[in-house]
């Protein structure tokens, strides 16, 4: 407690100090929310700067941005159906559903506060528990137990956002095999390229969400407009109450806790948490039908769990100098800049840089509640703007954003590729929340169960004999037995009625 | 709200002021060629974040910066072992604003087929910037590797005879063959597991979920120091000066074999103007020789071998690596490049 206020006040007192923290609050939630534009970028592009500041300020200002470029993602995606960066996307799942509902404002309330609870969790995890849960992380979690954590998620994703479970499949191994277009990632082999260059190179995922979720939206929309049958979303400046709060206390815990994992595994961070943390939700819903449709529960699991992550993606990098995600892994080009090398050493030789760091984590996240208080009143306000004016608006914001990842004209036309078979896949009733979690947890498994089978000789069993990896795979297994059951019994019983 | 207003404009001033300061510090004594550069140069970097590729352009990065008065932008593309990035880097322009960080793997995938870029035809290099040997680590509290509680080669080797040693290794045939080799000397049997990410890679030994792990001493020294990994062979002709009781393969073993180094340089592509790569080659090597990057390279053991190499140099070692490969490829029996 001392090292933190120790921390705190190294923070505030020093004007230089708070000026950095607001500065990185706010850089972090602009460029959070700017799609092509996120949380790395601006600490890709801060980097060469952080030789000017002290090394404190310098590590504190990466914190600062990591929680608020995290959060400021889902403001766009809750608003607009655009992901500000791939953590994002599935806040858009039901984000913008409840947003066409009118309830942005509810929406934009429980993800700032998830948010804020995640972050100010994983902040306080951090401070106690750095080193005993980097090596439980990576003594516990290898190849072959994140390959079955992926089949563990992908096992509920088919039920996710579409009206059948065949198309829920579909829908997955759709995204499976979009996410093998390019080059494989152990031996190079071109997968799918049909000898086009750009394709080696894999399909770009932000173009990707942009077209499936922003652009295809703004084609129905429009064919609703043509069609007359478009609704203007209504407009409410409702925060969520205290009881609906309560109401979804166990899915914040739940999703605190799959944050800190997957936040604590090396090289896999806030990404995975948010997608499995959403898959998590469904899965232990009683209703999991309502996802996909405006369920405030997958707003509150995605956005609870990435910036859960934050915290904890600090852990592996602190104490055993072995970074969580992209993020983290910048930080050590931070350390670099200034002549240090981050590992467990740094805890005794570098005390207040720790603690600093470990505070404005805190603090940011505190902050973000209020920072978010404010933009859920204000910021919906955006929903009046006519669809005719928004629409093109969308398209242009989409479009800089594609473009500005590579500088690559092609990811524009990805993009607008996305949007036309999104159309067409939505229309259908597939699900693109499927999509975009079989292309994610895909991409993330595939170099996994390369390592693990070499592991295990190619012995597909051996994930049977590791306690972790086994416990996985069979509730998994269970989950698409309980999703068959339960879908078919239903099918039946409609069936029988109709019969009677 | 005055307080705050005045804490988000001292903000905002902050980084205009070091925007402004970067971008006016030009070094003098390098002829511009014509207005380049005009805007910022993009590095592709061909492996993860956080690893010696990615360090050692970071390294470079703010001492080139600061000469060319431009800011350069560091972009990973990991996968494939080093092949996936090359998508990216063929579709940019031949002019000198998209720079190619790569290692000997560039040489060791074309001459096994993986890509058709010619390292020297197709390609200029601008220099090399690391050379480094190789060495291979374990827990340092792994009991099946200790003897009298230090790490010991010899006990690594009699558990290799008898059970497949599980190797941590990056996807590269620098690695991939060295390792071969070692298992060849010592009579033992290894499977080796390939991580594109560092963290994993590191973490996977450090863990416990495999036995050893195969890297150059400057990217784990940290974790050295910090008591994570211990070193427990050199593959190289004599002791490490970093690590004087670590045992090496032709010091302590007589094993006669030329190792083969981990190399990290600076390439364009070839049809970029000469002007233009004669500029690049003139900042990069004044940034290879500023106090930073000479800072880095010493903290990183980046000095066992002599890192640097100019243009014309680092163009024969490449013409002559592309030979020793296809011959080491070929007495291995691997897949080699028609014509090679």
């Amino acid at each position: 407690m001392q090292e933190f206020l120790h921390g705190t006040e190294l923070l505030f007192t020093s004007p230089i100090g708070v000026s950095i923290f607001v500065g990185g609050l706010l850089g972090g939630l602009v460029f959070g929310a700017i799609p092509g534009l996120n949380v790395l970028t601006l600490a890709a592009v801060l980097l060469p700067f952080t030789a000017w500041f002290p090394a404190e300020h310098a590590i504190m200002l990466y914190g600062v941005i990591y929680v608020s470029g995290i959060y400021g993602g889902a403001i766009t995606a809750i608003l607009f159906n655009i992901p500000g960066s791939v953590e994002n996307a599935p806040t858009a799942f039901d984000g913008y559903p409840m947003t066409k509902k009118g309830e942005a404002s509810k929406a934009i309330g429980y993800a700032v506060t998830c948010s804020a609870i995640g972050g100010t969790l994983s902040a306080i995890l951090m401070m106690f528990a750095t080193e005993p849960l980097a090596d439980f992380a990576v003594s516990t979690f290898g190849p072959i137990e994140i390959t079955a954590l992926i089949f563990f998620g992908l096992t509920v994703v088919a039920g996710v956002g579409s009206r059948s479970l065949a198309k829920g499949w579909l829908s997955l191994g759709l995204g499976l095999l979009i996410g093998c277009i390019g080059n494989d990632p152990v031996d190079a082999t071109p997968r799918y390229t049909f000898g086009v260059l750009y394709l080696s190179g894999g399909v770009g995922f932000i173009p990707l969400i942009l077209g499936l979720f922003a652009v295809s939206e703004v084609f129905i929309q429009s064919q609703r407009m043509a069609t007359g049958t478009h609704r203007k979303p209504k407009i409410s400046v409702n925060f969520p109450t205290v009881s609906e709060f309560w109401a979804l206390r166990w899915a914040v815990v739940r999703s605190t806790v799959i944050g800190w994992f997957s936040g604590i595994l090396p090289g896999v961070g806030a990404t995975l948490a948010a997608f499995l943390s959403y898959n998590e939700a469904v899965r232990w819903s009683k209703t999991p039908e309502r996802f996909g449709n405006g369920e405030p529960e997958g707003v509150v699991a995605p956005e609870t769990a990435n910036n859960a992550a934050t915290g904890a993606a600090m852990i592996p990098l602190l104490a055993l100098g072995l970074p969580g995600g992209a993020l983290t892994a910048m930080m050590i080009g931070v350390f670099n800049v200034h002549d240090m090398d981050v590992g467990p050493l740094i805890m005794v030789e570098a005390p207040d840089l720790v603690w600093i760091l470990f505070s404005s984590m805190f603090w940011a996240s505190l902050a973000i509640l209020l920072l978010g208080m404010v933009e859920s009143k204000t910021i919906v306000h955006l929903l009046r703007v006519p669809f005719t004016l928004l629409a093109p608006g969308i398209l242009v914001f989409s479009t800089i954003g594609a473009y500005a990842l590579r500088s690559n004209i092609f990811d524009i036309l990805s993009m607008f590729l996305a949007g036309i078979a999104g159309y067409f896949l939505r229309k259908s009733d597939y699900s693109v929340a499927a999509i975009v979690m079989g292309v994610i947890l895909g991409k993330i498994g595939e170099n996994s169960l390369a390592q693990a089978l070499t592991m295990l000789d190619f012995n597909y069993l051996g994930f049977f004999q590791e306690p972790v990896s086994a416990v996985l795979v069979v509730a998994g297994l269970l989950t698409i037995v309980w999703n068959l059951t339960r879908r078919l019994r239903k099918y039946f019983g409609v069936n029988k009625r109709v019969t009677s | 709200m005055k307080l705050i207003s005045k804490i988000v404009l001292g903000s905002g001033l902050a980084m205009l002021i070091g925007i402004s300061a970067t971008t006016s510090v030009i070094a003098a004594g390098h002829k511009k060629p014509g207005d380049f550069p005009k805007r910022p140069i993009t590095i592709i970097v061909c492996y993860g974040k956080g690893g010696g590729s990615d360090q050692a352009v970071a390294a470079l990065q703010g001492p080139a910066s600061k000469i060319m008065g431009i800011k350069i932008n560091k972009v990973n593309k990991k996968g494939g072992g080093g092949v996936n990035c090359l998508p990216d880097f063929q579709q940019a322009p031949a002019d000198g604003y998209t720079i190619l960080q790569h290692t000997d793997t560039l040489v060791t995938k074309y001459v096994g087929g993986a890509h058709n870029i010619h390292p020297t035809k197709n390609l200029s290099p601008i220099i090399t910037s690391n050379i480094a040997p190789t060495g291979l680590f374990i827990k340092p509290d792994d009991s099946r590797f200790l003897d009298g509680g230090k790490p010991s080669w010899e006990k690594v080797v009699a558990y290799g005879k008898k059970n497949k040693l599980a190797v941590s290794n990056i996807n590269a045939e620098m690695e991939l063959v060295t390792m071969a080799k070692v298992e060849e000397f010592f009579g033992i049997k290894v499977k080796q597991v390939l991580f594109d990410k560092p963290a994993q890679r590191y973490g996977s030994v450090i863990g416990g979920k495999l036995d050893v792990l195969m890297e150059q001493p400057g990217d784990v020294i940290k974790h050295v120091k910090a008591g994570k990994l211990a070193p427990v062979l050199a593959v190289w002709p004599k002791r490490f000066g970093v690590f004087p009781n670590t045992k090496a393969i032709g010091q302590d073993y007589n094993i006669d074999w030329q190792p083969l180094l981990r190399v990290r340089g600076l390439w364009v592509k070839a049809e970029t103007p000469a002007p233009i790569k004669k500029y690049l080659e003139a900042v990069f090597s004044e940034a290879y020789k500023s106090e930073k990057h000479q800072s880095f390279l010493k903290r990183k053991s980046l000095t066992i071998v002599n890192s640097y190499q100019n243009a014309a140099d680092t163009e024969k070692s490449v013409n002559d690596a592309i030979k020793t490969y296809a011959k080491i490829f070929k007495g291995m029996g691997r897949k080699v490049r028609k014509g090679l």
